[in-house]
């Protein structure tokens, strides 16, 4: 019983943890400031550490894949810090660029354990194929032009508050 | 440590309800906070990116060049507001405008709406144009093509008011202190074969004022309008299709003539004042200028062209104020392949998109007519800038000019930004300025 409470406590602080991250996370990326100026340039931090956390998605697996159901995606994360990542939480979004297009796809993965400097191979089965026509759906003569080009967006996190992001930009 | 069987039972209980709520937690989390990439209404707000990132190595417009939009999303037809502080744009089909350097993007239209083009009335809504499937009936493209006209209010996207659905052409007085539009008056070809097109133009000054449309004729099809810098006339692409005995012509017999009228609001009436050889298209809307009136066509002779193998299809034409006749802009170069214009605030220079010769990029050049030299303003490196007309606009102190463009690349790009932060990967909005030009400029001019 002792071991169940234990568990559950663990449980419940596991779940807080990563909320808190994905908060921390979506509060450096994703907060609506108006006010802010788009910046001229590109800042560079000289300097600052290397990522605790690497996402690699190798341009060759990218050329495999078909604009079709069943496509299988390889995504590598390396754990670039001097200590164990007890759990890395994987996101693969797919969509159009055509923001009126409906048929956003969404993928979760999870790889535990992955020790310093080592790489760690996720493989997601993803989506390709073109999202079938929904007639209640808002979608204009935008909607098909053949030049849109489909993309597939990656996150890593760790309950620490490493992060990484890769997109792919696929041409028709 | 050891364990019972009954404790590696629950144990394992837990692992999986431990996995169940990080997932639940992940997915809960994730979803709200925007860290997905795109939600069902993520046209409605995007986000300002915390870094610049943007254009990528290998993708550039030359310094000095601003990004103005970031994201997902095809984007053409900007207008910068009389204040200069404010974009308007069609995102996917839709207006939506946002503050110049910022990234908070308003919706002006329903996204349904098939937008090609918005223009900024002095009351800060916007005259959208837009052409529906509607032009097709029973899978026939009707000829002309018409398109709607709306207003859209500043504030409620939903409470758009339709004023015409018959428009040939529109375009914005300067200081966007009005909207002008070609009605076509006649009836559709098909109820009345005989009666040659005919247009009015009308004049929208905000979404409480009625739009005034003038009752003076226009003798064929408005295919592009612009306003003079000084605001007191129109200068029109008309397609005529009347054929030798004065009845509109069968789509067998081609396309008609097109001519380049001047419609004086002083004077109430349109004039031609320059007919084009049959065959010869006028793309875009002409411009005037302080040294007469400037478009872009389409060379006379194909047949010529494709012998010398010359592949210029299109070129930068000038009328002259007294003369009448349509002649090549020397001063761009010979060779030089254009495919948009747009006049400045003052009269005085014309922004232009195009090639110095057909293997070269497409870049923004700035021609100052009152010296006929031609200034380079991008030097465009794997850029691919759009050259519809629309896609070109001057901000209104004639500084800078802003355009549409994105990375041109085949295949795969792979970026390490989310893709809301990314520029060049989706067509976006670029500020150039344009003041101080030289003859060419560092990059890959051409």
């Amino acid at each position: 019983m002792r071991g169940l409470a234990l568990g559950i406590l663990g449980a419940s602080v596991a779940v807080l943890a990563t909320a808190s991250a994905f908060l921390l996370l979506a509060s450096l990326g994703g907060v609506p400031v108006t006010s802010d100026p788009i910046p001229q340039t590109d800042p560079s931090a000289p300097g600052s550490p290397g990522p605790a956390l690497v996402l690699k998605l190798p341009q060759d697996r990218l050329e495999e894949l078909k604009m079709g159901p069943d496509q299988r995606l390889a995504v590598d994360v390396e754990n670039g810090d001097d200590e164990e990542l007890p759990i890395v939480n994987l996101a693969l979004v797919v969509a159009s660029e055509n923001t009126t297009r409906p048929g956003t796809r969404y993928y979760w993965a999870t790889t535990e354990n992955v020790a310093p400097k080592e790489v760690a191979t996720v493989e997601f089965e993803i989506d390709l194929s073109p999202p079938t026509p929904d007639e209640n759906s808002e979608v204009g003569p935008r909607a098909v032009l053949p030049e849109d080009r489909e993309m597939l967006e990656v996150r890593a996190t760790t309950p620490g508050g490493a992060s990484a992001i890769k997109t792919a930009v696929l041409t028709p | 440590m050891h364990f019972s069987n009954a404790s590696q039972g629950v144990l394992a209980s837990v692992k999986q309800l431990f996995s169940v709520a990080l997932m639940l937690a992940f997915v809960a989390v994730l979803a709200p906070t925007g860290c997905g990439l795109l939600s069902e209404d993520a046209q409605e707000v995007v986000v300002i990116p915390p870094t610049s990132v943007g254009l990528t190595a290998g993708f550039s417009l030359g310094s000095g060049v601003r990004t103005l939009s970031f994201g997902p999303g095809n984007k053409s037809s900007p207008r910068v507001n009389p204040s200069g502080d404010r974009v308007a744009f069609i995102l996917d089909g839709y207006a939506v405008e946002k503050p110049l350097y910022s990234q908070d993007f308003r919706r002006r239209t329903a996204s349904d709406l098939g937008a090609e083009s918005a223009e900024w009335l002095p009351d800060g809504s916007l005259a959208v144009s837009a052409s529906k499937n509607e032009t097709q009936t029973q899978g026939v493209e009707t000829k002309p093509a018409l398109s709607s006209l709306f207003v859209a209010p500043p504030e409620d996207y939903s409470n758009i008011r339709t004023l015409d659905d018959r428009i040939g052409a529109t375009g914005a007085a300067p200081g966007s202190q009005a909207v002008f539009a070609a009605v076509v008056t006649s009836p559709p070809a098909a109820e009345s074969p005989e009666e040659p097109l005919r247009s009015r133009p009308m004049i929208l000054g905000g979404l409480e004022e009625p739009p005034k449309v003038y009752l003076d004729n226009i003798e064929g099809y408005v295919t592009s309008l612009s306003v003079s810098p000084d605001g007191s006339q129109l200068v029109l692409a008309v397609q005529r299709d009347v054929d030798e005995t004065g009845s509109r012509a069968t789509e067998d017999q081609g396309t008609g003539r097109y001519e380049i009228q001047v419609y004086r609001f002083s004077e109430g009436q349109a004039t031609s004042l320059a007919s084009l050889p049959k065959g010869m298209e006028i793309l875009g809307a002409p411009q005037w200028t302080s040294r007469g009136v400037y478009f872009v066509a389409s060379k006379v002779d194909t047949a010529e062209v494709e012998h010398n193998r010359d592949t210029t299809l299109y070129a930068l034409y000038r009328v002259p104020e007294d003369s009448g006749i349509p002649e090549l802009v020397r001063s761009v170069g010979e060779g030089f392949v254009a495919s948009s214009i747009s006049v400045s605030p003052d009269g005085d220079r014309l922004a232009v998109v195009g090639r110095r010769n057909p293997g070269s990029p497409t870049n923004l050049y700035v021609l100052d007519v009152t010296s006929d030299t031609l200034g380079v303003a991008t030097a465009n490196q794997n850029m691919e800038i759009k050259t519809n007309p629309r896609d070109l606009a001057w901000f209104p102190n004639g500084r800078s000019v802003v355009l549409v463009a994105r990375g041109a690349f085949y295949g795969t790009e792979v970026y390490d930004d989310p893709a809301k932060s990314l520029s060049s990967a989706f067509y976006n909005l670029y500020e150039v300025p344009v003041e101080n030009l030289t003859g060419s400029r560092r990059g890959s001019e051409g």
